[in-house]
Parts: structure tokens; C-alpha cells; sequence
């Protein structure tokens, strides 16, 4: 039975599709194949830790808190939970983008060794990068369900 | 900028992350609540429009089924068998489909007249 809220259902379902797993995959998959099929030492601290996936968590969180404050100024009842997590996801992705230029800096400034271990910093940078997309998915996903709840609530 | 800072960063981040996963799994909670409740309002208006919205065969075998306990003597004082003309028909069933009280109407139909699910009663 057809019901007139999949529309809305469907767009949050295309939203982490296209503009959260396609883009993270095609950054995280360099990982794995360099490691195994390509045989590169350190595949994790060289994929990760350019932290390209900050720049994508930060266009995330931007592109949902634009649209969440645009969908608020078309709804006869604001919500402030909206506007606060808006504002927040705004302000991380600053963080993030402040932070991939600080980070991006030191990756290039940096040779990897050919064997050992290699320098802590490069390791927190893949970590970094890893959360902070993390962070970034799940947070937009709850701008998102926000919003989504607050289109299908009968209080609209 | 002094790695300290860096890690501090990424405890805000997992404490963040781990915040943001119950705000995502209460407004699911509260979505899905709402497309359940709303699927409920659809069939309970279906059922007062008297739509069908169950196969043909399955309609009759539920007509067959309140007829043969009327005709077994049954009080059908109960509401949801009160009326059982054709006209009426069609919400009942679905209603009774929707209540999940088929299954004490077949129970019914065999003689167990004391299934938990049902008030119906043999006529003395």
C-alpha cells in the first residue's frame, strides 16, 4: 500500500547513498586495496591519514544543516533542536576544514619509512579522520531524522 | 597545533558520536512509530468505507465462517459479529483481520466456545 510519507522515507534512503556511502567508499576502498592487492606498507596511516575523508565529513554536515534551516523557514512551527543542530554541524565542519588544512600540511610535509612503525601523528590523523567521518554520517543522520519528523508530525 | 589538542579533539568526537547515535535511534523510534500509527489510520478508514482490501476467496471463506456460527446457535452479541448482512460484511472481515480475532473465529467454528480471544457464547 502506497502512503504519501515514502517520498520523504525515499530521499533520506538516496541522501546516504549517493552522498554519504558512494563518496566515503570510494575513499576508504584505497585502503584495503593497497594493502592487499598492491602490497603498500602502512596502507592506513597513507590513506587515512591525509585526512581526505575531513574535507567530506565537513561538506556533509554543511550540506545537511543547509537544508534543515532552509526546510525550517517553510514550517509554520520552528523547532529550536533544529536551528542548535544546525548551527553545531556548522561549526564542526570549520573545525574539520581548519583541521584537514593542518593536518594536509604535516601529511605532505612527511616521509613515510620504508619498515617500522610509523610517527604518532600520522596515526591520530587516520584515526581523526576516521571518526570524524563517523561523526559526521551520524550526525547528519540526525539533522536529517529531525527534520524528516518534524515534515510527517501531525503538529507541522 | 599540540597533538594533546588533537587527541582531546577525538574524545569529543566519540563522545559526540556516541550522542548523536541515541538522538538517530529515538527520532527512528519516533518515525516509525508514526508510519505504523498512520498505516493503522489508513486501514481503520478502508474499513469504514467498507473497501476490500483482502482477496475475494478469502472474503467468502470469512462470510461462510460467521454464517455457520450463527447458524450454530451462537450470541453474537459481541460487536464485531452483531450485523452480518453483506453490506456490513466487508469492514467486519477486515476488521476482524486487523484485530487478529480470525484465528478465534476458526477456533470457534470447530467447538472450542472457550478460546480466550473471543466473548462469544453457545445460546442456551
Amino acid at each position: 500500500m502506497m502512503n504519501k510519507n515514502h517520498p520523504m522515507v525515499l530521499r533520506v534512503v538516496c541522501w546516504a547513498g549517493f552522498e554519504v556511502i558512494i563518496p566515503i567508499f570510494f575513499v576508504v576502498a584505497i585502503w584495503p586495496i593497497s594493502a592487499a592487492f598492491l602490497q603498500i606498507s602502512l596502507a592506513f596511516e597513507k590513506t587515512l591519514g591525509s585526512a581526505d575523508l575531513l574535507p567530506i565529513g565537513s561538506v556533509l554536515l554543511l550540506g545537511v544543516a543547509i537544508d534543515a534551516i532552509f526546510a525550517e523557514f517553510q514550517r509554520a512551527t520552528k523547532s529550536m533542536i533544529v536551528a542548535v543542530l544546525a548551527i553545531v554541524a556548522c561549526l564542526v565542519a570549520l573545525v574539520f576544514l581548519f583541521l584537514y588544512g593542518f593536518a594536509k600540511a604535516e601529511y605532505l610535509r612527511y616521509s613515510f619509512p620504508a619498515s617500522g612503525d610509523a610517527d604518532a601523528r600520522m596515526v591520530l590523523f587516520a584515526y581523526l579522520s576516521g571518526m570524524s567521518i563517523i561523526f559526521a554520517v551520524i550526525f547528519s543522520l540526525l539533522i536529517k531524522l529531525k527534520s524528516l519528523f518534524l515534515d510527517i508530525s501531525p503538529t507541522k | 597545533m599540540k597533538i594533546e589538542i588533537l587527541w582531546v579533539l577525538l574524545v569529543l568526537l566519540c563522545v559526540g558520536t556516541i550522542l548523536s547515535i541515541l538522538g538517530v535511534w529515538r527520532y527512528a523510534c519516533h518515525i516509525r512509530n508514526y508510519l505504523e500509527g498512520q498505516r493503522g489510520a489508513e486501514g481503520q478508514a478502508a474499513a469504514d468505507k467498507d473497501e476490500v482490501v483482502i482477496t475475494n476467496q478469502r472474503l467468502k471463506e470469512l462470510i461462510d465462517l460467521i454464517s455457520s456460527i450463527k447458524q450454530a446457535n451462537y450470541d453474537v452479541s459481541t460487536p464485531i459479529l452483531q450485523e452480518t448482512n453483506t453490506a456490513n460484511v466487508q469492514a467486519q472481515t477486515i476488521f476482524l483481520e486487523r484485530n487478529g480475532t480470525d484465528d478465534a473465529l476458526v477456533a470457534l467454528a470447530s467447538n472450542n466456545i472457550d478460546h480466550p480471544r473471543t466473548s462469544l457464547r453457545r445460546i442456551k
